[in-house]
């Protein structure tokens, strides 16, 4: 019988109801898609799996992980078919070249370990030490942003077909053919030039060089005064007195790497004699920092405090003074410092920054009556860097907008970026018919030239430099070239019709000469392979050239247009100058040099508007920044011109003046110049504005140069500021600005005291009230302390680092090589905001402040108030002080005892040992660690894509430059300063391979080998013969936090300032 | 009695004849013995008998050298003033071989020992191949031992097999008759418990016995699942196919060739290294033949690598490095330096690798790399300190500094690397 009883699901199916219709419909697929198309469909990918799925997935997730992760990894090892005579896996090479870049020069040792340069250290013999900049300069190499073949219009081409197109172009060019270049100072780029022009018609072929930040008023000035249009060679290790009149000469002013080896000489106070540095600027500059006076001026009165100086000095030795208006100068300093300057003269030196013919008449004229000459400043050698000339490079600006030139040739310089008119240049370059850039990267002029042939970096470069008389030096290249580039001397020659390659016809052009640079023809290939191995020649110059007559008439002349001037007007004057970390800008694409926390503001990844604190008081501007305080943002307009920027309340700036950096703003016209130049968002990725391009970090403000007729000037008058209304985010390591009265961090004293004085006057033993025998006395700290010794003193090593306040310039080259040596992570803008900065040592910057506690009490502030004023640093001229920190390897290490897996245990050398694979991450240890240099690894920084921007170890080239010695920490543990343990263990077994006792100074971590004034020494405190050993017995040496009782294995000694 | 005397004559005889022809064969045979070995001193670094090496293959000289036969003694004890007397023949062959390999060097050989190379070159044939021979008799012989202990094993268990079928079959038989004998007696049959049942109630019965034999499992399981663990990474016994079938054994055992003159950098890097193949063509450029067919395939894939052209001697430029597989993987975090163990703490190779010169593997990992291992052998190694000026120094500083501190150290007569330091984190990591 059949059963026709029909159940139902329930009263939906009865009523048969749409929800119900369509449910029963989608029981079932009815049309099964298959894989592919289920994977490709975008609305099942952009759909979240059901908790389901979510379980099968993880299923499978971990259960493919535990199989993938049982099988031994296959790796591939692939050892040299030929192996190279001089290359040994594992063990580093090195070899001397020279970098420079129109701003920076400097020879160098560049490591490479496998034939790829990892780390830059300063070739000291050379002369010259090194910066930040350029110790960084090793990441750009890598960088994968750089050209990698030659482009025409845009498109990639091979040099093949570049050269038999452009060949013809510049045969057949209408007009001249210039080649615009940096400043050269390579011989045998120049003896190319010539065979460039011999080719191509010595009449049709013209040469115009100019350089970023010009210093062409010097040469000018020496030809108005002495009849030769030259630099003369400075010597700062010979001047008692230094008067600096806003030149930043440890920075960028002329051969700074030189002026800084030579400065410190005599800044020791240990030393016969210590000069005094008196400096008269606008802005807190590096060299400001370091002066033992500072007077704060208006850039348009630099020419008035020159003459006025120059009338103080006259009245002494009776000469002619020129009457001139001294309202609102430094007038007591500016005695001060003539009084000093006539009391040493013919052992003095003054030195002017700005690019003014005038004024570097009158700076002359002053050195003169000093009898400098001859002394401290050199008659017999001369300066051959900054060689541009201002008037030609506008006249060719000129020319090339009347159309009067067929081709230019763009090389080591970037005018539609740096030049003041850079509209009027490119203008111009739309009315060449072939244009050429040597670029590395598709930068502001590449981008605008039919042909870019990308130049070699200068670590695959052959080359040689003159940068003064009798100093030659030569570059070499250390690695293949990573990309399908050609150096600009190779193209130069190939369109020249020469066979011969650059490496060939530069080893012929010292052939030539070998015979004048103390070699010998017959023996050349000896002289060559040990000028080479050395990276520079040095020959004796001969003595008694003489400068030539000195014209007064021009001296006088010049004095009066000074005096004649007529006041600024109103409105703030505008100091364009260059930060340590980005210089001109010419390596934006360097994450290193990005982070790196500028000495004086501390801030990194940005370009602001410095200004006094009371002025931006006035202006209700924002004192304090912040994680969670950003920055209030000014409109600031000169003419027609105008920028955005934060503005930072910098103690020391003169009121009513603003300074802005240059070297930012690179890539405004969303040209390749690399990722880190872009501004980028909090969680990765680079930020975009509405029309979808990316924004570049800063504002470029090289517009803001004015072309006088004179030169370049590098300052504005009549500036607007205005409040923006909105705020900006930066990020700074050191909002604290001063040292609240904590003496034992930082202790200073004055040459006198020093000299004369007792230790107790200037270093005084910090005691520690302690209960004894039932009453409080007074025990020296070390006395005082919970443990018992370390069995470190005597036995085997005991690592230990001594650091000068003294001679520590703030100038941050340890802070870069450091970064390089220890693969510290690049962690943004946005990290750094919130603290989380990795760098293993910063330094520390303090600034005076007015009150003090016994003023406090005097004037009855009560303690919290005294504190509140104490907090705030001197607005219009502060005392500065640098100070290096980093772990300080405590023997009572107050981190080792709270470590609760022993991640952090002390080493029977000394070191306090950080061990990456032991961490949990707890991070007790840095929240105990006094001096807070320890740096936890918030994230992967080598994965995660917040940091793909800015971190070079997630490229693929970048991360070449990796030290394979040091491991790369992974996320959750922390990290911080090993002394570079791995250089330890290097030097120690390289003793004992050779079975001798390591050497005093064998053995040096990366920041004291970087240091370019050898304020940071390295050593092993057991031996009794150390450097390091003598500074820690010093009179001046202390311990930062003695007091703590960490008993530190690095100490300090006490800044002696020359007042 | 007869018979042993016999039978002892018998052998004399024979051991007397067999002298006899082996010292007969020996007299005839003489100068071809000495021929080779004079080959083998003086011209075999350079030539080959029937193949061209830095110098042209040797067979038929004296074919060549027709009419000339004064001049080529005089060429082999003096090849420089042969060559420039302007001979055709010599002209012809400067040419062909001078840009490649340079004049040849004078010979300290008198005629008697030329004439005895040459009769050896003229009378060498090429060894006939009995390569395929030996490999057959070794799977034979392979075979062979494979074969018995195998044969065992099927029998037992045929045996044991055939036991539990019986087994099986009088037990069931024996429920058949216990099941008709109840019939037969009207006696009820009680329903078969399911396995479960009867399983639960046996292990109940024997508690005792099934809590024991748990403990045991339990226990046996946690120690295998521990070591299971602390493998996880750990792989000793690593032997990874490789692209040449490079053979320690002949190399380093046979011919004793020194584990640093190819893992040179041992004695000064970080990493012993896998050697460039340049150091191969030190050896094989002439030795361009393995013991075998393979061996000579093998030694061909060098020349593959380094672009040599074997018949022209000269190197194409063509390379294709050779892509080894990596045997020892110590993980990033672990510094290992060969140059502070090999030289400086004078640990033989061996210790780590084993021993390879026994070992026919290309590579392998022998040691399990461990942390363990690493700071077991650090506590138990005595620092070399002898002879060495760095610990001399460092340790002269104790010697001075503390005599109680020094005789902590010498507690136990010697200075292992964990008293100066070997047991430190930032020994190996950083």
């Amino acid at each position: 019988m059949a059963n026709n009883k029909q159940y139902w699901a329930g009263l939906e199916e009865l009523h048969e109801t749409q929800e119900f219709k369509k449910a029963s419909e989608n029981e079932f697929i009815s049309d099964p898609k298959s894989v592919d198309e289920f994977l490709t469909d975008s609305a099942t990918s952009d759909s979240s799996p059901d908790r389901r799925d979510f379980l099968k997935f993880l299923g499978f997730g971990v259960t493919a992980a535990t199989i993938a992760a049982c099988e031994t990894p296959v790796i591939k090892s692939i050892p040299y078919t030929n192996k190279p005579e001089t290359i040994t896996p594992g063990v580093p090479n090195y070899y001397a070249s020279t970098y420079y870049d129109g701003l920076d020069y400097g020879g160098v040792l560049v490591k490479t370990r496998e034939g790829r340069p990892i780390f830059i250290k300063p070739n000291k013999a050379s002369g010259q030490v090194l910066n930040a900049r350029i110790n960084a300069s090793v990441l750009s190499l890598y960088d994968s942003t750089r050209l990698r073949g030659p482009l025409q219009n845009g498109t990639p081409v091979s040099w093949d077909e570049l050269d038999q197109e452009l060949g013809s172009k510049l045969k057949a060019a209408n007009g001249s053919i210039v080649l615009l270049t940096g400043s050269v100072i390579s011989p045998s780029t120049k003896a190319v030039f010539r065979k460039f022009e011999k080719a191509y018609g010595t009449d049709k072929v013209k040469f115009v060089s100019y350089d970023a930040l010009s210093q062409n008023a010097i040469r000018k000035a020496n030809e108005r005064t002495f009849g030769k249009s030259m630099i003369p060679d400075y010597d700062f290790s010979k001047a008692k007195v230094i008067v600096s009149v806003a030149a930043d000469f440890m920075n960028d002013w002329l051969l700074h790497t030189q002026n800084t080896a030579q400065y410190i000489k005599t800044r020791r106070p240990d030393g016969d004699w210590m000069s005094r540095h008196y400096q008269f600027e606008t802005a807190l500059s590096l060299t400001g920092t370091n002066a033992d006076e500072r007077g704060a001026i208006k850039p348009s009165d630099e020419g008035r405090v020159l003459v006025a100086l120059h009338n103080e000095i006259a009245k002494m030795t009776g000469g002619a003074s020129v009457s001139i208006n001294t309202d609102g100068l430094p007038n007591e300093l500016i005695a001060k410092a003539a009084k000093d300057l006539y009391t040493n003269r013919g052992d003095s030196l003054l030195v002017a920054g700005c690019n003014d013919t005038d004024l570097q008449v009158v700076t002359n004229g002053i050195n003169r009556m000093l009898g400098n000459y001859g002394t401290t400043i050199s008659t017999d050698t001369e300066l051959f860097i900054k060689g541009g000339n201002d008037a030609e490079m506008k006249k060719l600006v000129d020319d090339m907008n009347a159309g009067n030139v067929g081709a230019l040739l763009v090389l080591g310089t970037n005018p539609a970026y740096t030049y003041p008119d850079s509209d009027a240049f490119k203008s111009g370059l739309e009315k060449v018919a072939t244009t050429v850039s040597f670029a590395s990267w598709n930068d502001e002029t590449a981008s605008l030239c039919g042909f870019v042939c990308p130049d070699h970096h200068y670590l695959e470069s052959w080359n040689d430099f003159y940068p003064k008389t009798g100093n030659y030096a030569l570059a070499q290249p250390t690695i293949s070239p990573l990309y399908d580039t050609r150096q600009a001397q190779d193209s130069l020659l190939k369109w020249s019709g020469e066979e011969e390659v650059y490496s060939d016809f530069m080893k012929g052009v010292w052939r030539n000469y070998a015979g004048e640079m103390g070699g010998d023809e017959i023996l050349f290939e000896d002289f060559w392979f040990n000028a080479l191995r050395r990276g520079f020649v040095n020959i004796d110059v001969p003595s008694g050239v003489g400068i030539g007559e000195f014209n007064s008439d021009a001296l006088g002349a010049a004095a009066g247009r000074i005096a004649g001037r007529k006041a600024a007007g109103d409105g703030f004057e505008v100091v364009l100058y260059t930060k340590v970390g980005i210089g001109e800008g010419t390596q934006p694409v360097n994450p290193w040099l990005q982070e790196l926390p500028d000495p004086i503001t501390k801030i990194t990844w940005d370009n602001y508007i410095a200004m006094n604190p009371a002025d931006a008081e006035q202006y209700g501007f924002k004192m304090h920044y912040g994680q969670e305080l950003p920055a209030s943002v000014a409109r600031l307009t000169i003419g027609a011109m105008s920028v955005e920027l934060p503005v930072i309340a910098q103690p020391g700036q003169k009121r009513g003046t603003v300074s802005v950096a240059l070297g930012y703003g690179r890539g405004g016209n969303q040209e390749e110049v690399g990722r880190a130049a872009f501004r980028t968002k909090p969680y990765g990725g680079h930020a975009l504005d509405d029309n979808g391009n990316k924004m570049p970090i800063g504002a470029n403000v090289y517009p803001m140069v004015a072309l006088g007729k004179d030169g370049m000037v590098y300052y504005a008058e009549g500036a607007n500021i205005e409040d923006a209304g909105r705020t900006f985010e930066i990020a700074s390591t050191q909002t604290q600005h001063t040292l609240m009265g904590r003496t034992s961090v930082v202790k200073e004293t004055d040459l006198n005291t020093y000299k004369n004085g007792d230790v107790k006057e200037y270093n005084p033993p910090y005691v520690l009230p302690v209960h004894e025998g039932g009453k409080v006395i007074n025990k020296p700290v070390q006395d005082v302390d919970l443990w018992a010794e370390h069995p470190v003193a005597g036995v085997g090593h005991r690592w230990g680092m001594s650091i000068d306040l003294s001679t520590c310039t703030g100038c941050s080259a340890c802070v870069t090589a450091c970064h390089s040596e220890n693969n510290v992570p690049v962690v943004g803008k946005d990290e750094v905001r919130r603290g989380r900065d990795m760098h293993w040592m910063r330094i520390d910057r303090y600034y005076s402040s007015d009150m003090n506690m016994e003023r406090g009490e005097e004037e009855g502030k009560g303690v919290i108030g005294t504190y509140r004023e104490m907090e705030v640093p001197q607005y219009d001229n502060p005392k500065t002080i640098h100070m290096p920190m980093m772990c300080q390897h405590c023997n009572h290490a107050p981190c080792e005892t709270v470590c609760p897996v022993a991640a952090t245990t002390h080493s029977n050398e000394g070191l306090n040992q950080m061990t990456y694979n032991r961490c949990i991450g707890t991070r007790y240890c840095a929240n105990n660690c006094p001096y807070k240099v320890r740096r936890f690894n918030w994230f992967n920084y080598k994965a995660y894509d917040k940091f793909t921007e800015v971190n070079p170890s997630q490229d693929e080239m970048a991360r070449m430059v990796l030290n394979p010695d040091v491991t790369v920490r992974a996320r959750g543990v922390m990290e911080k300063c090993s002394l570079c343990v791995q250089r330890i263990q290097g030097g120690k077994l390289e003793a004992k391979l050779k079975g001798k006792p390591i050497n005093d100074g064998a053995v040096q971590t990366a920041c004291a080998e970087a240091c370019p004034t050898n304020a940071i020494t390295f050593g092993d405190l057991n031996d009794t013969k150390s450097l390091v050993l003598q500074g820690h017995k010093d009179k001046r040496a202390y311990y930062a936090l003695e007091d703590v009782g960490t008993k530190p294995n690095i100490s300090y000694k006490v800044k002696v300032r020359n007042t | 009695m007869g018979l042993q005397l016999k039978q002892f004559l018998l052998t004399l005889k024979s051991l007397a004849f067999t002298a006899l022809l082996i010292g007969g064969l020996g007299a005839g045979e003489a100068s071809a013995q000495d021929g080779e070995k004079l080959f083998k001193q003086n011209c075999s670094s350079c030539h080959k008998i029937n193949q061209n090496m830095t110098g042209p293959a040797l067979k038929g000289t004296r074919e060549r050298w027709e009419g000339r036969e004064e001049l080529l003694y005089q060429w082999i004890q003096n090849p420089a003033a042969v060559a420039d007397m302007g001979d055709n023949y010599v002209k012809a062959l400067l040419d062909e071989w001078m840009p490649r390999s340079g004049l040849m060097n004078a010979q300290a050989v008198n005629k008697e020992e030329i004439d005895a190379i040459l009769d050896y070159v003229d009378n060498w044939e090429p060894p006939a191949p009995k390569v395929a021979d030996d490999a057959v008799a070794e799977t034979a012989s392979v075979d062979q031992d494979g074969g018995i202990s195998s044969t065992w094993l099927l029998i037992v268990v045929f045996i044991l097999l055939i036991l539990v079928f019986s087994l099986w079959g009088v037990r069931s038989s024996l429920n058949k008759l216990q099941k008709a004998m109840a019939e037969a007696e009207g006696r009820e049959i009680r329903p078969e418990m399911p396995f479960g049942e009867k399983a639960k109630i046996w292990l109940w019965d024997n508690k005792v016995y099934v809590s024991i034999a748990g403990i045991f499992v339990v226990v046996y399981l946690a120690v295998a699942g521990y070591d299971a663990l602390m493998g996880v990474g750990v792989y000793t016994g690593y032997t990874p196919d490789q692209p040449i079938a490079f053979d320690h054994k002949l190399h380093a055992g046979e011919n004793g060739v020194a584990c640093v003159y190819c893992h040179h950098s041992a004695t000064k890097s970080k990493h012993a290294g896998i050697p460039s193949t340049n150091i191969c063509m030190n050896c094989h450029k002439g030795i361009n033949e393995g013991r075998s067919e393979e061996g000579t395939a093998e030694i061909q894939k060098i020349y593959a690598a380094v672009g040599w052209d074997q018949d022209r001697q000269e190197y194409t430029g063509e390379e294709n490095p050779i892509q080894w597989v990596k045997v020892h993987n110590l993980p990033d975090h672990a510094y290992f330096n060969h140059a502070q163990h090999y030289v400086v703490g004078q640990i033989e190779c061996q210790e780590c690798h084993g021993q390879m010169q026994e070992d026919y593997t290309v590579a392998g990992q022998y040691a399990p790399l461990t942390m363990g291992w690493c700071i077991n052998c650090h506590n138990e190694t005595a620092v070399q300190m002898d002879g060495n000026g760095y610990y001399d120094e460092v340790h002269g500083r104790l010697v001075d500094h503390n005599k109680e501190e020094l005789k902590k150290y010498l507690e136990d007569g010697t200075i292992t690397a964990r008293e100066l330091g070997g047991w430190e984190c930032s020994k190996c990591h950083y």
